[in-house]
């Protein structure tokens, strides 16, 4: 069955569906870009490409695709307000940190059939010519962070980029592609209850939909209730957990959780009661709800903190007040915890 | 000669995956309110949580009062808690960074007192947390 990982198609852009985590492919039949009729032979992931609704194996998306693959630009393109940096999206990628060449970072604001885009699109041309770029688009509609549009441009456009040079190379593969897409299935009937097949242990805790009713984030809201008991009413109250610290007299570690629950918080440090630094540690999967990466945090500095700051290393150090101006008014008092 | 894979078996067989499928429909009559539905020497049912795109996946697993009663329980209840101990397995060989604690939800005033575990202690763990891996980075 062709591929993608075999190399039958070239991804060459990924676009967020109406859900944070839907994202519809855009790829091109590497042996044949074009159709009989000179128009891109593209695929999209999308319910109304593959059940081929238009009717000419087209939908919204894949029209868009085509647009950019003519170089064609946006009539109504805006300017993003905080722009991606470069730095960042090759900090996040390994596949595209050795490759060489002029890179460039492209984003704006647009629309796809009236629903607000963010645009990004990543492009390298290397010294020795050959050169490659692919596109992200995020629907704005779900308020994305930029952490999170630095995540996805890195996951598909870098792949993709690296994917192409490596094409162009000669060499078959770079790894596999990101797996995170939508996949179309008719409607789960189950009984609500959260039974689910296993075939690779180290999959499991991987499907958004485990046949029991809720998303990923109610059950993980409801495990950070569960997990917390009582603390969990003083977090909603408060936003924040203190956690004094074992190994370090008068330090406490103040976990904020995003009321949201869309971003990751900064912890940030007191010693001796005086606010000094926030440390900057994230979930290493965006697509894991906040709720567990507080969760993680929470534990981990109370069970092995030691291990929780090797995480957090040199480079990931803050000045206070790095991620947001809430004044720290509340005291944090250590309060030694038994070895 | 062939290196010694040291890694365990993540992917199950057929047959380990019928077990699961018994054990998952005998843990559903549990909850459901059968009263047979375990055997007598399963003192109650303790939960392995995968953190992940799910939110989490629960792994149910069987407890006993003494390690002796393990050998008396059905193949697919034994399995139950072979499997759990085999997912802490393959995720502390993969070397993601996982925390893995046993924990239990803290009383009023006091805070959680996780431990970190390399295996299930069926007489005293019912509640496991394979945590998700975290870095340092732009947030």
């Amino acid at each position: 069955m062709a591929s993608l990982i075999s190399g039958d198609y070239r991804l060459i852009g990924a676009i967020q569906g109406s859900a944070p985590d839907r994202w519809y492919r855009q790829c091109l039949d590497a042996r044949s870009p074009r159709r009989s009729d000179g128009s891109f032979a593209l695929s999209c992931d999308c319910p109304a490409w593959i059940n081929n609704q238009a009717g000419n194996r087209t939908c919204k998306h894949s029209r868009v695709s085509a647009q950019l693959l003519v170089g064609q630009i946006f009539a109504d393109a805006q300017p993003c307000p905080e722009p991606l940096t470069l730095t960042t999206v090759r900090a996040m990628q390994p596949l595209i940190q050795g490759i060489g060449g002029v890179w460039r970072l492209e984003e704006c604001l647009t629309s796809i059939a009236n629903a607000p885009y963010r645009f990004s699109l990543l492009e390298v041309i290397t010294a020795d010519g050959p050169q490659a770029s692919a596109f992200v688009a995020m629907n704005m509609r779900s308020t994305p962070h930029l952490q999170d549009v630095s995540a996805a441009v890195a996951a598909w456009s870098g792949w993709a980029v690296a994917a192409e040079i490596a094409r162009l190379g000669g060499f078959a593969q770079v790894g596999a592609p990101p797996d995170t897409h939508y996949r179309f299935r008719r409607a789960n009937r189950n009984d609500g209850m959260q039974r689910f097949g296993v075939h690779d242990l180290l999959t499991i805790g991987e499907q958004a939909n485990l046949g029991d009713g809720r998303t990923p984030r109610q059950r993980a809201e409801a495990t950070l209730q569960m997990f917390l008991g009582p603390l969990y009413a003083t977090l909603a109250r408060t936003g924040y957990l203190d956690v004094s610290s074992r190994q370090y007299v008068g330090r406490v570690y103040r976990l904020r959780l995003d009321p949201g629950r869309h971003y990751d918080r900064r912890v940030r440090v007191f010693e001796q009661g005086r606010y000094v630094r926030d440390l900057c540690i994230v979930r290493r999967d965006r697509l894991t709800p906040v709720q567990d990466g507080f969760l993680t945090v929470f534990l981990g500095l109370l069970s092995d903190e030691q291990q929780v700051l090797r995480v957090v290393g040199q480079h990931n150090i803050f000045a206070p007040y790095s991620d947001g101006r809430e004044r720290e008014d509340a005291p944090a008092n250590w309060i030694p915890r038994a070895a | 000669m062939a290196p010694r894979n040291t890694l365990p078996q993540t992917t199950l067989t057929l047959h380990e995956q019928e077990l699961w499928n018994e054990w998952q429909a005998r843990v559903a009559r549990c909850q459901a309110g059968q009263a047979d539905a375990l055997p007598p020497e399963v003192a109650g049912i303790g939960g392995l949580r995968v953190f992940g795109r799910s939110g989490d996946a629960v792994v149910a697993f069987p407890r006993v009062r003494q390690l002796s009663d393990l050998e008396l329980l059905p193949a697919d209840v034994q399995f139950a808690l072979e499997l759990a101990n085999r997912t802490i397995a393959a995720h502390r060989a993969a070397g993601g960074g996982r925390m893995i604690f046993a924990t239990t939800p803290p009383v009023e005033g006091r805070l959680p007192e996780p431990q970190p575990i390399e295996r299930i202690d069926p007489t005293k763990h019912a509640d496991i947390l394979i945590v998700a891996p975290i870095a340092g980075g732009l947030c």
